[in-house]
């Protein structure tokens, strides 16, 4: 088992560099693989420099750890609720982040006198807002909490949520209708280092944080029976872990935009490779998912240069067939 | 180790099961709960092992309340086997039993010790699952799949285990098997065991102590020769039956006849 994980650890840290390298790569001005590793080893001049640093970089690292945060986020929401179908928008992160952002935008007078933490800000709210609410909704005085309960109470809520969402937008002059559609669609193009100085560290400590207590999430995947004989504190465990996972997509989602289909398609792949002990299953998943992100943003950039395709189509373009897929394979 | 059950009124939700129940399980000693279904035996063993709370009264452990305990310090004194326990498919018995020592490790970045890899390793000999250790949980038949979760239980070295009818859906054979292992677990490492068991000869002749419930009460608790009687089981299943003594284990049995329609079978007509 370990070697098995220690050997696609090394594979998909190689597929990481590769989609890395090729992000880097691409862009508006044309750069060889040998310019490119001078510049990255400080032999750049100023506009390379910036190119590189300040464009480049900043959009990859960015793609990096949401691919991280949203598929850790997706393995936890899986986890807690015992189904492989589970997955943050799928529990209302998505749509609470979305409406926020409308809600937000509808009521500013001006787009651009927003500051630059506003806007994720208000969607870190909408997100964990919904969240509890179907947490609490679907808490219905028993025992425990019933993790398909959980999942039918997300999918309608996000239903409802979708809907205030769509008609607020069909409000908005054309100028605020492009910056919610952006933000819909999902990209992470025009965000700067600060954004990185925001969204790194939640998803390096949550991510630390859930590696260190893989044991309990081993345990939560069990039956509630069985879980609570090993000494799990079984309703405040999954209060704890939908928080943090709540709080890891939630962050991405400000950031990135409305990106799906990470969560659940990054979580299922480890699954497939290397089994449900979290110790080993979460570092894959966080690896998945960032090849996935960063790999999709390049392709994005790299097919109709230079124009780009936005982050969040090409994801889809991924993310629904393989949706299909798991739904078709799934035995109900 | 005290296991009380003081007062007790519990159920699901805003139902009532069991009212007003008073139980002192005999320590180092296997108890068995039978009744028919929906008598509350099952709601009894999950509210003494804290997976249902109580609407009213206390379960005690050493004079304290079982939901006064932290859960990974009640989850080194007492094991769960629950009634259908469920695991991912990718899981392999091995790991299935090293969750068991969860309640022994570090909360944070767990890491197994010798000690764990060590009960590990007795808990699978004692199961006779050695050969099987890598295999996935799912993989296996219902005898095997069934040692698994019991050796899971026992790795966690508890004084207390729990067992939630434990030989439902098994053949005869593996009935025996975790029969006999119970029997071990008693008698060689001293466990106190408490089940629920639907079959009444295996109750009669595993357990020392008998709990016969009905509608949420006792109705009789004591040794298999003090209360495994005709009138008890007509009390509490509404069967007739001849008791008979097993010579070769000194404990009695029953042959339960049907109350309603005394069949040709029964009276020995062909």
């Amino acid at each position: 088992m370990k070697r098995r994980f220690y050997i696609y650890l090394l594979v998909l840290i190689a597929f990481l560099l590769g989609a890395i390298y090729g992000h880097l790569q691409t862009g508006f001005s044309d750069m060889s693989g040998a310019d490119l590793l001078r510049i990255i080893l400080g032999g750049g001049s100023d506009v390379e420099n910036l190119t590189v640093f300040d464009f480049r970089l900043v959009r990859t690292v960015l793609a990096l750890f949401i691919g991280i945060g949203l598929a850790l986020s997706g393995a936890i929401f899986q986890t807690i609720s015992r189904n492989e179908l589970a997955s943050p928008s799928l529990l209302g992160v998505n749509a609470g982040a979305g409406l926020g952002v409308v809600l937000l935008v509808f009521f500013t007078g001006s787009t651009t006198s927003l500051g630059i933490w506003t806007l994720p800000f208000v969607a870190v709210l909408g997100a964990t807002v919904a969240a509890l609410l179907i947490y609490f909704l679907s808490y219905r005085g028993s025992a425990t909490i019933s993790p398909y309960r959980l999942i039918l109470t997300g999918i309608s809520m996000s239903a409802g949520f979708h809907a205030i969402q769509i008609l607020l937008v069909t409000r908005l002059d054309p100028n605020k209708f492009y910056l919610v559609n952006t933000w819909t669609i999902g990209t992470i193009s025009g965000n700067s280092w600060p954004h990185v100085w925001l969204l790194a560290p939640v998803v390096l400590i949550l991510g630390l944080f859930l590696y260190a207590r893989y044991m309990e999430l081993n345990l939560l995947a069990l039956a509630d029976e069985t879980a609570i004989g090993l000494g799990v504190n079984i309703n405040r465990a999954r209060f704890l872990y939908l928080i943090v996972a709540v709080l890891l997509a939630a962050f991405c989602v400000a950031i990135g935009g409305n990106i799906g289909f990470v969560g659940l398609i990054a979580p299922h792949i480890a699954r497939r490779l290397i089994g449900a002990d979290h110790r080993y299953f979460l570092p894959l998943t966080a690896l998945i998912g960032a090849i996935l992100v960063v790999g999709a943003d390049w392709i994005g950039r790299a097919i109709i240069a230079p124009d780009e395709i936005l982050l969040g189509i090409i994801i889809s373009l991924i993310g629904a067939p393989y949706f299909l897929y798991i739904l078709a394979k799934t035995k109900v | 180790m005290k296991l009380e059950v003081k007062n007790l009124t519990t159920g699901y939700g805003e139902t009532k099961i069991i009212e007003n129940l008073n139980l002192t399980i005999p320590e180092g000693k296997i108890t068995a709960l039978i009744g028919a279904n929906g008598c509350g035996k099952s709601t009894l063993l999950k509210t003494i092992c804290r997976i249902i709370p109580a609407m009213d009264g206390d379960v005690l452990l050493d004079g304290k309340r079982v939901d006064s305990y932290d859960s990974r310090e009640l989850a080194k004194r007492m094991a769960i086997l629950p009634q259908n326990p469920s695991a991912p498919g990718e899981l392999t018995v091995r790991e299935l039993v090293m969750y068991g020592r969860a309640p022994h490790q570090g909360s944070l970045f767990a890491r197994s010790t010798k000690e764990d890899r060590e009960m590990v390793e007795w808990a699978l000999k004692e199961t006779d699952l050695l050969d099987y250790a890598d295999r996935g949980i799912n993989n296996m038949s219902g005898g095997q799949r069934q040692r698994a979760w019991i050796a899971m239980a026992i790795a966690q070295n508890t004084d207390i285990l729990f067992l939630d009818e434990p030989t439902s859906f098994l053949d005869v054979s593996h009935q025996m098997d975790v029969l006999h292992l119970v029997d071990l677990l008693n008698k060689k490492y001293n466990k106190t065991i408490i089940m629920v068991i639907h079959e009444l000869n295996e109750a009669a002749r595993f357990a020392d102590y008998l709990v016969a419930m009905k509608k949420g009460r006792i109705l009789y608790e004591g040794t298999p020769y003090e209360i495994f009687h005709n009138d008890m089981l007509m009390d509490v299943f509404g069967i007739d039956s001849t008791i008979m003594n097993d010579p070769r284990t000194n404990r009695p049995f029953c042959i339960p006849y049907s109350m309603k329609a005394m069949s040709h079978v029964d009276r020995g007509v062909f």
